[in-house]
């Protein structure tokens, strides 16, 4: 199996990873899928280097966040703002409007959230540990915690002022 | 109200929703490779448009001056020059030409790989050409260099033209190395990259 070929099967295996990050760093189809390709791109420059050392999706959130958050940063030294869209609902069959409405408030209130912290809470959905978390961000265990619970209550204000 | 708890119920459902429509992205993919193998191409169409339009500017300069050339020897290689600076420009342009027809992603890769084929030949004729070409040139250019710009005639200084021919010939060949090289391996990427979309159909 030639390098290219794992990588493909890699990428294949974990695109939701990367789907879902996706949505959360971009407002709109193209942007996304530009996104998408970028950190495709960037997964593939590293796949080279990768040596198995980390879980492979642990590898993948931690460029794919890398990216998406260094973009937003560059859009934003350009004056444009990168809101969340709800594009991702055009991609589930789900058409349970109780869900959709939920998934609405829960991108809303992770779009009010600063990049990084997007990153963070992308991951404790995600159901990553504290430990994941830091090894994937690049911030200690307890600098976790504490962003954690900070987060916590800003979506839970978020979301209170949304019902 | 919705809870963290629920957020993540939420989310849970929504991924598995996502597992069950693999939507990526052959596309996406193929992009990839069209992109290593543009890298090479646009490094070779780089350094052949940057060739033509020291060429072009090299035969503007001669033509304007032409009429400054005064003996068998300057006018002679005057227009010897020009017929080996009009021949690159058409040599840099069917370069040019063959390189940008090559796109996996427009093309099937059967196309793609016949584009590739008539671009190596192409390649290749210019390799043979350039190394006649740059065995001539000398012959042709330090007569008329040395008349243009230092208002020197080596028809009446063979010394000073065999000095000149002796350093152009000792600088040539490792330049012409390199620049050959850069084709080579510039070439070899465009390949390696071919090769990995053979290795996906």
């Amino acid at each position: 199996m030639s390098l290219e070929d794992k990588f493909i099967e890699v990428v294949k295996e974990n695109e939701g990873i990367i789907f879902k990050i996706t949505t959360v760093y971009t407002n709109n189809a193209d942007d996304q899928k530009d996104l998408y390709q970028e950190i495709v791109i960037q997964l593939w420059t590293a796949f080279r280097r990768f040596r198995n050392e980390a879980k492979v999706s642990t590898w993948i959130y931690r460029i794919a966040l890398n990216t998406a958050i260094t973009r937003i940063r560059k859009e934003k030294r350009k004056g444009d703002q990168v809101p969340i869209d709800q594009a991702i609902l055009n991609y589930t069959e789900n058409t349970n409007p109780e869900f959709e409405e939920r998934l609405k408030i829960l991108y809303r209130s992770i779009e009010a959230l600063q990049e990084l912290d997007k990153g963070i809470i992308l991951l404790f959905l995600e159901d990553k540990s504290h430990e994941e978390i830091s090894k994937i961000i690049g911030l200690s265990v307890s600098n976790v915690g504490t962003r954690l619970s900070r987060i916590r209550k800003k979506i839970k204000s978020q979301i209170a002022n949304e019902q | 109200m919705m809870e963290l708890e629920n957020m993540k119920a939420i989310w849970a459902e929504m991924s598995q929703e996502l597992e069950k429509q693999k939507k990526l992205t052959d596309k996406i993919i193929l992009k990839m490779t069209q992109q290593k193998s543009r890298s090479g191409l646009n490094r070779i169409i780089n350094m052949e448009i940057f060739g033509m339009i020291v060429t072009a500017i090299m035969l503007v300069y001669l033509l304007i001056n032409f009429g400054k050339l005064d003996n068998w020897l300057t006018i002679g290689g005057g227009v010897g020059l020009i017929l080996l600076l009009l021949l690159a420009l058409i040599m840099g342009t069917i370069i040019v030409k063959a390189a940008k027809k090559i796109d996996v992603v427009k093309n099937n890769y059967h196309q793609t790989l016949t584009d590739f084929a008539d671009f190596k030949k192409i390649l290749g004729f210019y390799k043979k050409l350039s190394i006649v070409m740059n065995i001539l040139i000398p012959f042709l250019i330090l007569p008329v260099v040395s008349f243009l710009f230092f208002d020197r005639d080596l028809l009446f200084d063979l010394q000073e033209f065999g000095m000149g021919l002796i350093f152009y010939f000792i600088l040539m060949p490792p330049l012409l190395y390199l620049i050959i090289r850069f084709y080579r391996k510039n070439v070899s990427k465009i390949r390696e990259a071919l090769d990995d979309l053979k290795a996906k159909d």
